[in-house]
């Protein structure tokens, strides 16, 4: 794989995103994410049949997987796990689809750092492509401070083992507020402050990223639409 | 149809909606949502206009989700009671009662087993209650919905079952330079399919699944390459 | 306060044979005012009063204008396309501009009473007219009534006019 290594990137910068929409023919949608060389796989069902026992009469159900790479489930991926449901279930809209369940899957591929934050961005891309109703969209951003003091944003794994602290952030879409805050390390609360902002300029650009890649997914149906649009011209001509 | 194409991502606020809205009614399709008077988007994709007054989003969901009025493709499950129940490819299972089909009485009840096809109606689609649907119209009568015997059956995407739907679509009208043929597609992503003979069937529903990669730029080559479909 | 307290009837009252539609009206009031008093708390005064522009359709074929998708052709099924057919010319009646009218409505209405066709007042007044003042009174009234009448001349054909084109 040629996958652009973190080395090329500057420190204050997000590594190459992409990604290729639908990749699963057997769920509602389907995204595989790359961010620099960390790759995951997220699907999304739904809204589909509940069993009795989650069931909720006022909103919809939320069901979220994390597989690793190789092997089962751990703990490690059960915390990631959690996370990431905790962000999805602050965005979806619930009320749309009650006595549903809606079920997000994200499979690890490549674990070459950041693999918090894209796993959350593959679930929020996933979520768009799979057309579940969501109050907004949301973007994680990794962060870390470095041996010699420095802020790397998105590090790949190499930069990652001497580090002294790690920091995600997820913001929404609307109003720019916190989803979520994991912290690891020692810092001090200016440099929390500043790694804040620094990520929050970063989210911008992966909102960025979502609405071009949906442009580009629809970009077909547009000349649909255009096309829609000549036919009686044509038929008259 | 007209289509301003501008991409909308969920929780985006759409002021040019709440314009219009100012001097006169607005109907809000899928994938929009009102607060309070404010009119925002659940879903991404690009918004789309109709005149006079109707607004919504398109996407490329694969997940049906039933609409009063939608005419769907289902395939009866089991009988239940006075009822059958039948998939439509949503959530939940729907249900149509016997008495919903043309010249049913008590005694004198349709006939139809599990597995059977049906064409109908979504009457009911709320959230919180199962769809229900009707084989027959206001005046009783079964016009273009009933059971569909023969054929042949095959998904594919809510999106692509739109698109053959709209008005002076040319791609069944194209096919059918080629070959005689009867068809039910349904919104909820479920085409029906007879023709003459079996080889037939098969180049016709490889032309329109063609379609699902393709758009109506190439509609007119999948047309031709219908002979090839033939051949194969 | 009491001229607050509205008047109650008592069940005896109610009980009885003809007040029972009445019962049945305070008793639907009784109703309403319950569940109002249910639902108080979370129905505020927006709610009631605010009137909205928006209409929620949830259905893309019926935001798109999608056609039925039973569709027939070229022979396959008779009875489907006979439908399609009769769907087309309802749509083209429909979208085809009214023809205009070769005859006014008013001219209309003038040559029907001048050629004297028989109207329902005319006949009802027969009806009431006796005998004795029969002729007389057929005679008087249509003359004061439509002015070019003469009832020793002929009923004609009129022509219709030509000139309009």
């Amino acid at each position: 794989m040629n996958l652009p290594e973190k080395m090329d990137v500057p420190k204050d910068q997000l590594r190459q995103m992409n990604c290729e929409f639908n990749p699963l023919s057997r769920c509602d949608g389907s995204v595989m994410y790359t961010q620099g060389a960390t790759v995951v796989i997220a699907a999304v069902l739904g809204p589909i049949e509940v069993k009795t026992q989650n069931l909720s009469i006022d909103g919809s159900y939320l069901e979220c997987n994390y597989r690793p790479k190789a092997g089962l489930p751990q703990v490690k991926e059960r915390i990631r796990e959690a996370t990431i449901r905790d962000v999805l279930e602050l965005a979806l809209l619930a009320e749309a689809h009650p006595h549903a369940k809606m079920s997000v899957q994200v499979q690890e591929l490549e674990d070459r750092g950041s693999i918090d934050a894209c796993a959350v961005n593959s679930a929020c891309l996933a979520m768009l492509i799979g057309g579940l109703p969501l109050k907004f969209s949301f973007a994680a951003v990794h962060c870390i401070i470095n041996d010699q003091g420095d802020y790397v944003l998105d590090p790949d794994q190499s930069e990652t083992f001497h580090q002294r602290a790690s920091f995600t952030f997820a913001f929404d879409s609307v109003d720019g507020d916190l989803l979520l805050v994991q912290t690891k390390g020692s810092f001090k609360i200016a440099q929390f402050n500043d790694i804040e902002c620094l990520c929050r300029a970063a989210s911008a650009q992966i909102f960025q990223f979502y609405r071009s890649q949906i442009a580009k997914y629809h970009g077909r149906s547009e000349a649909i639409a255009e096309k829609v649009k000549e036919q009686p011209e044509a038929m008259e001509a | 149809m007209s289509s301003s194409g501008t991409i909308v991502m969920p929780g985006e606020r759409i002021s040019a909606i709440e314009e219009v809205a100012k001097s006169k009614r607005v109907i809000l399709g899928p994938g929009l949502r009102r607060l309070d008077d404010t009119v925002v988007a659940s879903k991404a994709g690009p918004l789309r206009h109709k005149e006079p007054n109707t607004f919504w989003v398109d996407n490329y969901q694969r997940r049906y989700v039933p609409a009063r009025g939608d005419l769907v493709l289902g395939i009866v499950k089991a009988k239940a009671g006075d009822q059958y129940r039948v998939d439509i490819g949503s959530a939940d299972l729907a249900s149509i009662s016997y008495l919903s089909f043309e010249a049913a009485t008590k005694k004198n009840r349709p006939d139809l087993n599990p597995g059977d096809l049906i064409y109908a109606r979504v009457l009911v689609a709320s959230a919180d209650v199962e769809p229900e649907l009707v084989c027959v119209n206001s005046n009783g009568k079964r016009g273009k919905l009933g059971q569909l015997a023969d054929g042949f059956f095959f998904k594919c995407s809510l999106n692509l079952g739109r698109v053959l739907l709209r008005e002076n679509c040319p791609a069944l009208a194209a096919l059918t330079r080629r070959l005689p043929y009867e068809i039910a597609v349904g919104v909820n992503g479920r085409i029906w399919l007879k023709a003459h003979s079996l080889r037939e069937t098969i180049a016709l529903t490889n032309a329109i699944l063609a379609l699902e990669q393709a758009g109506y730029a190439e509609i007119d080559k999948v047309c031709d390459n219908l002979e090839d479909f033939l051949q194969a | 306060m009491p001229s607050k307290v509205k008047p109650r009837l008592s069940r005896g009252v109610l009980d009885m044979k003809f007040m029972q539609r009445t019962k049945k009206k305070v008793e639907k009031e009784a109703d309403d005012e319950q569940s109002r008093a249910l639902y108080s708390n979370e129905i505020n005064e927006k709610m009631i009063n605010s009137s909205s522009n928006f209409i929620v359709e949830s259905s893309y074929s019926i935001c798109e204008g999608l056609i039925d998708g039973r569709l027939s052709f070229r022979g396959m099924n008779p009875e489907i396309e006979l439908l399609m057919e009769q769907e087309l010319a309802e749509k083209r009646a429909h979208s085809k501009p009214e023809q205009p009218k070769e005859v006014s409505d008013k001219d209309m209405a003038k040559a029907y009473y001048a050629n004297k066709a028989p109207t329902v007042t005319n006949s009802m007044a027969k009806k009431f007219s006796s005998k004795k003042n029969f002729k007389r009174k057929q005679h008087g009234d249509d003359q004061a009534r439509s002015p070019g009448y003469h009832p020793k001349t002929k009923q004609q054909f009129k022509k219709p006019r030509e000139d309009d084109d």
